[in-house]
């Protein structure tokens, strides 16, 4: 049984006055982790907002779990979780007050799941939230999101600015989380090395067109990153190279695996390498410096 | 919707305690100083109560995460409405249950005043909520200084003086006012829901 996309966008643009989000083609698959990666200002949260309905495209369209966006009804909206960057719960509002009102706003809201979170996250009951630190916000957030009946989890920079130890631990939670075939997550952010951990599709978008959207392995196995001189970099195919950068040894190159020659040395690329070839260079030998 | 209105009164409890003590006072006061009229403090106040709320969400960039949540903004809208009429209406409870206890009460009139008062608490709701969704807490602060403080010193100074009406009359104007009133706030309610509808977040 094939199951529907979790999102499907279709060329969706946004203006404002010093930003626009361009022609934004993008799908996940139900059932899978999209990482959406770029620097800050590049569109991400833009596309978030877009996605829950918060603000109206210019053009395009965009389906969350096969509604349109501009349109999501209640009952989609008990099926999508989300967290922010920030906690947005009114500050003096305790764990245990934000599950009683919650209990009232969606159906199928799980009261013991909840109980059992705040447990397994050690957040206190009766604590305010404006005593709570970032990474306890961001816990209480996560607790919330996944205690009522999510398919769908939209995480927009969820685990900037935590320390390393969260960090992984809510990691191992959202892997949990798709266990579930039903269950998907987007997940925004700019650190990388998180991403690269838990996603199968990851979408680069810089300064708001998306530069690529693919499945994460196939995107690491098309790179490598090649060390050579600058006359080698100057032979190499062209188009095949993304980007490069100088240092003291030579060049350092971004480049279509299967174009790589035989001995130059070729190191797999990460997915921060992509990044920042793509952003930071354009294709072409000699060009795309960094 | 009571979910939302349940978001507010958890999140104002520690506001709650303060203003049970503030009624307290007036309440001491109104006895003491022979005017039940002071009561009247306990029903105008629920129609300042969904602005501190909507302060408190301003502040928490609540709108981030509420319009994520399977509620819609007729609801979002709506919700801070029933607060502040639902507050104003236990506060004329309290107006009529205090006020019966007075000596200089007489039960009648001061059902018709309570009656007078929630419609002009209504009144005030009516006006704020368009320009609180409109403007914010902040800018509302503001503007409520020269809706709700100017004409108040005026009437508690004597500048305004309210007419004399013959006492078979004032039964019908208070009906009236009310249902003018009630038609207002529903005219508001949909004023204010067309503006958030508007508002990209």
């Amino acid at each position: 049984m094939q199951t529907e996309n979790a999102i499907q966008i279709e060329g969706l643009c946004k203006n404002y006055d010093s930003f626009s989000l361009k022609d934004v083609d993008m799908v996940l698959p139900g059932g899978y982790i999209m990482g959406l990666i770029g620097e800050n200002g590049a569109g991400k949260s833009t596309i978030i907002r877009l996605l829950l309905g918060m603000c109206r495209p210019d053009k395009g369209r965009a389906l969350v779990l096969g509604e349109e966006s501009t349109g999501l009804s209640l009952a989609a909206k008990e099926h999508i979780g989300v967290v922010m960057d920030e906690c947005c719960f009114p500050e003096n509002l305790n764990a245990k007050d934000v599950g009683s009102f919650l209990r009232h706003i969606y159906k199928s809201w799980d009261g013991a799941r909840y109980s059992q979170l705040l447990k397994e996250f050690s957040l206190p009951g009766k604590k305010a939230v404006k005593d709570f630190s970032r990474g306890m916000k961001m816990k209480l957030s996560i607790a919330m999101a996944l205690s009522h009946d999510s398919r769908l989890l939209i995480l927009d920079e969820a685990t900037s600015g935590l320390d390393p130890v969260v960090r992984d631990e809510i990691l191992d939670v959202f892997l949990d989380f798709v266990q579930d075939e039903s269950h998907s997550i987007l997940i925004s952010s700019h650190i990388l090395s998180d991403l690269e951990k838990i996603c199968d599709y990851v979408t680069f978008l810089h300064k708001g067109q998306v530069l690529l959207s693919s499945p994460k392995d196939q995107l690491m196995e098309a790179y490598s990153v090649v060390k050579c001189s600058k006359d080698q970099l100057a032979e190499l195919e062209s188009g095949a190279v993304v980007g490069f950068r100088e240092n003291q040894f030579g060049v350092e190159a971004l480049m279509r695996r299967e174009a790589v020659p035989e001995g130059l040395t070729a190191d797999p690329a990460t997915m921060e390498d992509i990044m920042l070839y793509h952003i930071r260079g354009t294709a072409g030998n000699g060009k795309g410096r960094i | 919707m009571w979910g939302l209105m349940l978001k507010d009164l958890l999140n104002l409890k520690k506001q709650g305690q303060l203003f049970l003590v503030l009624l307290l006072v007036y309440g001491v006061l109104a006895f003491s100083s022979n005017m039940p009229e002071l009561f009247s403090v306990f029903i105008m106040i629920g129609a300042v109560i969904p602005v501190t709320a909507e302060a408190f969400d301003e502040r928490a960039h609540w709108d981030r995460l509420v319009l994520s949540l399977p509620v819609s903004k007729k609801m979002v809208v709506g919700s801070k409405y029933l607060l502040g009429a639902g507050l104003s209406l236990i506060g004329m409870g309290f107006y009529i249950g205090m006020g019966a206890f007075h000596p200089e009460a007489a039960f009648g009139e001061l059902v018709q005043s309570a009656v007078m008062i929630y419609s002009l608490s209504v009144l005030m709701l009516a006006v704020l909520m368009p320009l609180l969704f409109k403007f914010g807490s902040e800018k509302l602060r503001l503007i409520m200084l020269v809706i709700v403080l100017i004409p108040a010193v005026c009437f508690a100074a004597g500048f305004v003086q309210i007419p004399e009406i013959a006492p078979e009359q004032v039964t019908l104007l208070v009906t009236a006012a009310a249902a003018a009133v009630l038609c207002l706030l529903a005219v508001s309610f949909f004023v204010s829901v067309g503006i958030v509808s508007r508002k990209e977040f």
